[in-house]
């Protein structure tokens, strides 16, 4: 009789642990139908400057600011949500020769692991190792990256039709196209090798 | 002929200086800067408008000056 306590005394201090653990770590939608949240992008070549950005993001990340270590989760951008200032230009960025939004649809960017965590005046600051997958490769990057988490401001966003937090993620890095096969080598006068990538995106966690 | 050639360099200075003198290639869209006021966010959305770009500046200052050299070729013959 003694045992049987014991244990269901155990299994009811896991399970509130558990409970405890599950209410501190929050899932952040970063879907955003007022089309803030925003990737843009920077090539300077010697002949030309390029530069737009992609709206079509989503994806969820989870992330406890008591254990900011333990963020997870994927970013995803719509290929074909990338933006450039003229018709033309954003053709053939789009094109099967460039980007081609039609057989790669997305560009994704999943969280492996934090490091270097420092407290800001308003969040965190942090290396975060990832794998960015653009045009169906996939590489291992590690970026600088800060978390701005907004408790409670979720309301003031949807004009109190939702109650909840809010996570900013901020990120600016750089890639080398070469590196993911989009034209590696070629036309380097009129289209820079290393892109810019600036990423700011907010994401909603409701209350249940 | 000669006239011709200078209107058509004048006027393209003009619209490309009306436009705002941009150094780069030609857009049809323009970015505007918006801040977020809950998250601080900086996006940026499009208005439609087209901004001439140096290639169409160039060519039109050629235009013009091909205009005022065959000007030499088909001008008056003094008898």
């Amino acid at each position: 009789m003694k045992q049987n306590t014991t244990s269901l005394l155990t299994i009811a201090a896991l399970a509130v642990g558990a409970v405890t653990l599950n209410a501190a770590s929050q899932e952040f939608d970063f879907k955003d139908p007022k089309g803030v949240n925003n990737v843009s992008f920077q090539l300077d070549a010697p002949l030309e400057s390029i530069s737009g950005n992609a709206k079509g993001v989503s994806g969820t990340v989870r992330f406890d600011p008591e254990n900011p270590e333990a963020v997870s989760g994927t970013i995803i951008v719509e290929t074909g949500s990338l933006t450039a200032s003229n018709d033309k230009l954003q053709e053939h960025m789009l094109g099967d020769g460039w980007l081609d939004a039609a057989g790669y649809p997305q560009i994704t960017l999943t969280a492996k692991s934090i490091s270097k965590v420092e407290t800001t005046d308003d969040g965190f600051k942090a290396h975060l190792t990832g794998d960015f997958t653009l045009k169906g490769v996939t590489k291992e990057i590690t970026v600088p990256v800060s978390f701005t988490y907004l408790p409670d401001m979720l309301s003031a966003r949807t004009n109190g039709a939702a109650e909840g937090d809010l996570l900013v993620i901020r990120s600016t890095f750089t890639i080398d196209r070469s590196e993911y096969g989009i034209k590696p080598g070629q036309n380097t006068n009129k289209v820079a090798e290393a892109i810019e990538i600036r990423l700011a995106i907010a994401g909603a966690a409701p209350d249940a | 002929m000669r006239i011709l050639a200078l209107i058509i360099t004048v006027c393209a200075v003009a619209f490309w200086l009306k436009t705002g003198a941009h150094t780069g290639f030609s857009k049809n869209r323009v970015e505007i800067e918006k801040v977020d006021p809950i998250t601080q966010i900086e996006y940026v959305d499009y208005e439609e408008r087209f901004i001439m770009g140096v290639e169409y500046l160039a060519l039109s200052c050629a235009a013009g000056v091909g205009l005022f050299g065959l000007s030499y070729f088909f001008g008056r013959h003094k008898s």
